[in-house]
């Protein structure tokens, strides 16, 4: 290789340089949108949970209330195994999701009580906020 | 050559110009056609702010400026390697920086493109804090740098890394040693006083912390040497972070005990360290790091694999390294 390097050092730099373009090329991929972003973080590690909540919350967007309360499901177990020291606005941040979910399928009393359990005080009254907006919007939509 | 690198840069990222905003762009890039504005007075960002004029707010001109800043970058790292390595390590480190997947966070992710505006201004100010020409604008870029991000207050102190690193490879004396330990300590003061307010907690909560950071900067080390199934989340538990507490002072000491042959590692670890030391110190939080952090934090790590090449490859054949 030292050899090699010596006698062709801008063939190898150019061989290295076009693996690494072919890697980088694949990998841009995953900046694409929310949702190609957030599904690359549930494949890498399906056990994160702001991947989860995020990937549901951008599939509720995309209109695939089934999908997307399935992933909220699915958070709401991954919440309780995650060390205390990550993320502790998870609840938070599913609760106001799963909420926002439960509105879209009329389900608002459900969406009430999510709210009522939102556990940081700032956070609920931005929630709560947020959930009267949505509700005011039922009627017009 | 380097002309061919820029433009299979420009083609690894060619996908861009598609791409939307995502996760926290929108967080604030509407603030940017507003550039200087009482909400966010910096003209550090200006570029931004071009990024906003020139695609009406749209997000294909902010990835764009990203890219271009991401290449003015590789050109400074070059015009910087070339001060201490060869013609091919230097290749191989503007290669590694611009094309390694590690790096298509910070440039494929807006908001990951403060971190390269950072950098440019870093670069920029480390030039000439070592003599090229624009010495006396030093001060004005660091002063660009910080406004960019508060995180980069302990640069002037940084800069300095290079100025030492010449001075050692001319004298190994403790003087220049303690010199590096005192660097340290004004860095890590400062950061200290910044967020250490914010996040009060106890020694071992701190020491947590501490281990924390190393085990996310450790797994990133990995990923260059390994760039798959990376992403910006991050598997922590307890065991994991000692085990990156205990290697990373592994790495010092053999840094230390390297550096009469081969210097650039342990001055490598010394930038790494001032950055994340302090941060890891005074936070009690998981996810300090992401990839686009790594941007600058990796910057020497690239400098670093064409060190290597010119001591244990091409040794004999480059009078520097």
């Amino acid at each position: 290789m030292q050899r090699q390097f010596v006698k062709y050092p801008s063939v190898i730099i150019a061989i290295i340089a076009v693996v690494l373009a072919f890697v980088s090329f694949r990998q841009v991929g995953t900046w694409e949108s929310d949702f190609t972003l957030w599904s690359h973080v549930v494949q890498v590690k399906p056990t994160s949970v702001r991947g989860t909540i995020n990937l549901g919350a951008t599939t509720m967007q995309r209109g695939d209330l089934v999908t997307a309360e399935a992933l909220f499901r699915r958070s709401d177990t991954l919440i309780g195994q995650q060390p205390l020291f990550e993320f502790a606005w998870s609840r938070d941040v599913l609760e106001a999701n799963w909420a926002i979910l439960n509105i879209a399928q009329g389900r608002l009393l459900e969406a009430h009580n999510r709210l009522q359990q939102a556990p940081i005080g700032s956070s609920r009254a931005s929630v709560c906020q947020m959930f009267l907006i949505v509700c005011a919007t039922i009627p017009a939509s | 050559m380097i002309l061919g690198l820029a433009l299979l840069t420009v083609l690894a990222y060619s996908r861009i110009w598609w791409f939307g905003f995502v996760y926290d762009d929108l967080n604030w890039v509407h603030w940017a056609p507003t550039i200087p504005s009482p909400e966010w007075p910096y003209i550090a960002k200006y570029p931004f702010a071009f990024a906003a004029w020139l695609g009406g707010g749209l997000p294909w001109a902010f990835h764009g400026v990203v890219l271009a800043l991401h290449l003015v970058n590789g050109l400074l790292l070059w015009l910087l390697a070339r001060r201490w390595l060869s013609v091919s390590a230097s290749l191989v480190a503007v290669t590694l920086f611009w094309l390694h997947p590690i790096q298509t966070e910070a440039v494929a992710y807006v908001s990951g493109g403060i971190e390269v505006l950072a950098t440019t201004y870093v670069l920029l100010a480390i030039l000439g804090g070592i003599g090229s020409g624009w010495a006396s604008l030093t001060g004005g870029v660091l002063a660009l740098a910080i406004g960019v991000t508060l995180k980069l207050s302990m640069l002037p102190a940084l800069v300095l890394i290079p100025a030492i690193w010449l001075i050692a490879k001319e004298q190994h004396s403790v003087i220049v040693w303690l010199a590096v330990c005192a660097l340290l300590y004004l860095i890590g003061l400062p950061a200290l006083l910044y967020w250490g307010i914010a996040h009060r907690a106890d020694v071992w909560t701190r020491i947590h912390g501490l281990n924390l950071i190393l085990l996310e900067a450790s797994r990133y080390l990995a990923l260059i040497v390994y760039p798959r199934w990376f992403s910006i989340e991050h598997t922590f538990n307890t065991g994991l972070a000692w085990l990156a507490g205990v290697g990373a002072f592994g790495l010092l000491a053999v840094s230390v005990a390297l550096r009469r042959i081969w210097l650039a590692p342990f001055l490598c670890l010394v930038w790494m360290a001032a950055w994340i030391l302090p941060r890891g110190l005074v936070s009690v939080q998981a996810i300090q790091l992401t990839e686009h952090h790594c941007y600058l934090l990796f910057l020497p790590i690239w400098l670093l694999a064409g060190s290597f090449l010119d001591h244990f490859v091409l040794k004999g054949q480059t009078a520097h390294g």
